[in-house]
């Protein structure tokens, strides 16, 4: 599957049509990870399904133990999924927004949506750091030459803040590969050789700090998520939804694939931490959000605060929280994704995100307002949608663990209210503060939106299959704590 | 070890890339004498440069000679054959810049073959008195080179400034060369080792070695000997930077390489730490005083430090597999180099060199291929993977994590970030808006010979970058026990 990922790069470049080509090529791929799921769904909802679905192998550079190994797990499939479908839309909603350069602004997408997979489906940490570095540049293109007024400002924050942390990771990787390496003379990079390396506690807590750094900072947890903001609001609207779908979600799928099942023991020393911390990022994020005047800075704040809670989750070290924090991660993706996708329309209808300058827009447009107001209740949590089951889950996983923490944090969920009620009601409420002429949706806004809401939909009435899917990783994860 | 035997037809052969390098200036001279013709002396130049690189393949897998001066094994014999690489490139950027700039062009190849000489003899020499003496050779020959385009007052004043300095700095590394020789009555280095072994490191032998290192250091332009970098890059022309950047740092780099191996120079703690100190300083200095430069030629001299400065980490991690990590380091940071100022040498005029960083605003879209070739450059330089850069830091990183220097390889994460923020300002500055930006200036159009150099050039840097196996292998042959 990365082979056609690969192969989509390569002969794209200053196409002329290059958004045809690109749809293309990101349907083909959704199309053959579906029809992949189609085919094997009973086999990987199956409770005795095995852990891993496909494994891919090939030798790489040998001398250093490195390999250029794929391997897909319930997990990975279902963020690969979650890539692709947010592929196709990203594509779509780029469809007018971007103007100019287009060959190698859907270069960079691509680009940026291969190393996502990547990310997910590699096994062998050489390749994983790899595919985590190749990610970043043409995020920091995307951000930096189609982004808005303050772009080179915010790439430039976004690529120093990811590259530093992910040089610390890299460091760790390689003091992880040499204590392997002593303790039982196989020198190796890959992830299941590696799995269960003994360690001093200090050496481990150490290398796992680097690991935590890379994976904290793209999550992001609260005293390292100032890039997000900025990055968040100068980019171009398919720039916000893949960083927000699908970059923060590495972070967290960094933490449960590498940095827990490496370091158990160091992980539980950092537990009450990482809960605490997952805590303030939950009451910061959504303390912000409030304050924000900026659509798209708002809903970057938003993103924190959720983020908070698959930081409160991953720490709570149970099946029911994990589910949690999985839910979180697709749900999060699809309905953050949404609200960016709403204001980018909003945007190019105005030309402003400035909040004060909306007011009473429902009833020119009536059918944005509905989606808005869907997507601003999910994002609070309603029942009946993802998000509600993704929090809940997590809340009542953390409450196992840690009683206090928990109920501090479900204040969190209240304050969810409040800052996604404000954009409905200030956007499309109340008095009108402009005249503002504008079309409804078109029907390629329609179907991009229709999409994420039948998603949201589905996954808050019947979370079962993603469930399902994820459970054999779950139960394999929790088994190295 | 020096036996009297007669110079054999075999030993000969084993010694023909020196003395092909030694021959054909000698009567490419005789022929420039009779008649001048520009293009005849490029192509006698490139068919030297092959005939060394063929000499050097079929002689690979012979057994190492060693007589009084030189020892001629794997070990000098890829770098040799390196060096020849670069000097073919070289030589193809050469013909395009010197048609344009220079009147009279045919000697310029001649002490670009005799440079060339000095650096390869340096890597074979087994004894102090050939170490002084190539260094000579290649010192000499790049006084003139430097200040080769007379009627510029830049290029005088850049070769002056490397004359004293570098006569300076031989004299220096004679005077510490006198004090080991005080100490140990012998020239060879294996001799010395075992005298070393005998009587320790004495005072006067560390003098002796601390004066060495600050010789080498000078031709390495690592700090605090690097005063002469930015302004001698600056004004040498292009090809000659280029020449001064790679072939005349890998041959200090790689005659260090067999001193300090046969000497056992590396026991002693105070060496170490000089070392250290120096590398860490360089990392720091170079990189810092890049971020404030507008002018590519300085940044890329400022750069050339830092880089030295991750190379003398795997130096300094010696038996830790840092000699095969510093080579690979070198051909990976030749390739790049070159690739940069091969860049700039195609966009130069008469009239000046591209050297001005807001000549590259908006080159992407007056020049997408060679921007294209130069954010690659770029990429590589800031160790982004799959480029030649980032496999070399791996394998730095990798030396040094084996050999526990972790302040170092800290360090040299922190100097990444520094790095990548003005390698990136480079590429920001191409893809920015082509509005606003100095006239369009005419330069080389159609393809030349340095294109096809260009296009050599990116290969490598993406073929070592992708796949380094071949290379290493090689390297690891080569080691010297």
């Amino acid at each position: 599957m990365l082979g056609g990922a690969a192969a989509w790069i390569a002969d794209r470049f200053n196409k002329h049509y290059a958004r045809n080509i690109s749809l293309v090529a990101v349907l083909i791929a959704f199309a053959v990870a579906m029809g992949y799921t189609a085919a094997n769904y009973v086999q990987i909802t199956s409770s005795n399904a095995s852990l891993w679905l496909i494994d891919y192998k090939l030798s790489w550079i040998p001398a250093f133990g490195i390999s250029f190994h794929l391997a897909m797990d319930g997990l990975s499939l279902i963020m690969v999924l979650l890539t692709l479908f947010l592929g196709v839309l990203s594509v779509l909603i780029s469809w007018k927004e971007i103007k100019d350069r287009t060959g190698f602004y859907y270069f960079n997408l691509l680009w940026i949506l291969a190393g996502i997979i990547g990310v997910f489906t590699a096994v062998d940490l050489f390749l994983f750091y790899f595919f985590w570095e190749i990610m970043l540049i043409p995020m920091y293109f995307l951000i930096g030459i189609w982004g808005h007024e303050r772009k080179i400002y915010a790439a430039y924050k976004f690529f120093i803040y990811t590259q530093a942390s992910g040089l610390l990771m890299f460091l760790a990787i390689l003091g992880l590969y040499f204590v392997h390496g002593k303790t039982t003379g196989v020198y190796s990079f890959d992830y299941f050789d590696l799995l269960g390396t003994k360690f001093e506690p200090t050496m481990g807590f150490l290398l796992m700090s680097g690991f935590l750094v890379a994976f904290t900072v793209k999550l992001p947890i609260v005293p390292l998520h100032n890039w997000l903001p900025d990055a968040h609001t100068q980019a171009p609207t398919a720039g916000s939804l893949i960083l927000a779908g699908l970059l923060l979600k590495t972070g967290a799928y960094g933490i449960i694939r590498f940095a827990i099942p490496f370091f158990p023991d160091a992980a539980h020393v950092f537990a009450p931490y990482g809960m605490i911390i997952g805590t303030i990022g939950i009451l910061y994020g959504a303390k912000l959000a409030f304050s924000q005047t900026d659509l798209k800075r708002l809903v970057a704040y938003t993103s924190v605060s959720h983020m908070g809670f698959v930081m409160l989750g991953v720490w709570a070290f149970n099946e029911l929280a994990y589910q949690g924090v999985v839910m979180q991660m697709v749900t999060h993706g699809i309905s953050t994704g949404a609200l960016f996708i709403l204001v980018g329309f909003l945007y190019e209808r105005t030309h402003t995100r400035d909040i004060n300058s909306f007011g009473g827009l429902w009833a020119q447009v009536p059918k944005l307002g509905t989606m808005m107001l869907i997507f601003a209740l999910a994002s609070l949590g309603l029942p009946g949608l993802g998000n509600f089951i993704a929090e809940f889950l997590v809340l009542a996983g953390s409450y196992q663990a840690n009683m206090i923490v928990t109920a501090i944090a479900s204040i969190g969920l209240v304050l969810g209210t409040v800052y996604s009620l404000r954009i409905f009601q200030r956007v499309f409420q109340g008095p009108k503060i402009k005249e503002w002429t504008m079309p409804d949706l078109s029907w390629r806004e329609t179907i991009v939106i229709g999409s994420l809401v039948l998603v949201i939909l589905w996954l808050g009435l019947y979370p079962q299959p993603v469930i399902d899917t994820v459970k054999p990783v779950i139960a394999n994860v929790l088994g190295y704590l | 070890m020096t036996m009297n035997k007669l110079i054999t037809t075999q030993d000969l052969m084993q010694l023909m890339p020196f003395i092909l390098m030694l021959a054909m200036p000698v009567i490419l001279l005789i022929i420039i004498a009779i008649k001048r013709n520009h293009l005849f002396t490029w192509l006698f130049t490139l068919a030297t440069f092959a005939a060394v690189l063929v000499t050097v393949i079929t002689n690979f897998n012979q057994a190492p000679l060693n007589i009084a001066l030189l020892t001629v094994d794997k070990f000098s014999l890829l770098y040799t054959g390196v060096f020849a690489i670069v000097g073919l490139v070289i030589t193809l950027l050469s013909h395009d810049y010197l048609e344009k700039t220079s009147d009279h062009k045919e000697e310029f190849y001649l002490l670009l073959v005799f440079a060339t000489l000095g650096s390869s003899l340096m890597v074979a020499s087994n004894n102090f008195v050939s170490l002084f003496l190539s260094l000579e050779v290649l010192s000499v020959s790049l006084y003139s080179m430097i200040a080769y385009l007379r009627n510029q007052d830049r290029a005088i004043e850049a070769g002056l400034k490397y004359l004293v300095l570098a006569a300076m700095s031989s004299a220096v590394l004679l005077f510490g060369i006198a004090l080991v020789y005080f100490e140990t009555g012998v020239f060879s280095y294996t001799l010395i080792g075992t005298k070393l072994g005998q009587i320790g490191f004495t005072p006067y032998m560390v003098a002796g070695f601390a004066m060495i290192i600050a010789g080498a250091g000078f031709k390495l332009s690592v700090v605090p000997f690097h005063w002469w970098t930015s302004d001698v890059y600056q004004g040498a022309n292009s090809p000659v930077t280029s020449f001064i950047a790679t072939v005349s740092k890998g041959g200090m780099v790689g005659g260090m390489i067999r001193m300090f191996t046969l000497i056992n120079g590396l026991e002693n703690h105070s060496v170490v730490l000089v070392l250290t100190v120096i590398a860490a300083a360089s990392m720091f200095v170079g990189n810092i005083l890049a971020l404030q430069q507008n002018n590519l030629k300085r940044l890329l001299a400022y750069s050339s430090i830092a880089h030295l400065g991750y190379i003398l980490i795997a130096f300094i991690s010696f038996g830790n597999g840092g000699t095969q990590a510093a080579t690979f380091y070198l051909v990976a940071y030749f390739a790049t180099t070159l690739g940069a100022f091969g860049i700039i040498s195609l966009l130069s005029t008469p009239e000046g060199e591209a050297e001005n960083i807001s000549f590259y605003k908006g080159l992407y879209w007056r020049k997408p291929v060679l921007a294209a070739f130069m954010t690659l450059v770029m990429f590589s330089l800031a160790g982004i993977p799959l480029t030649s850069g980032f496999v070399g830091k791996f394998f730095v990183a990798t030396s040094g994590v084996k050999a526990d220097l972790w302040v170092l390889l800290f360090f040299l994460a922190v100097n990444s970030v520094i790095g990548v923020y003005y390698y990136l300002r480079v590429v920001v500055m191409m893809f920015s808006n082509k509005d606003n930006s100095p006239e369009t200036i005419q330069c080389g159009k159609g393809i030349s010979s340095g294109l096809i150099a260009l296009v050599f050039i990116a290969l490598m840097i993406v073929y070592l970058g992708v796949y380094p196996s071949g290379i290493m292998d090689l390297i690891q042959k080569s080691i010297i026990n």
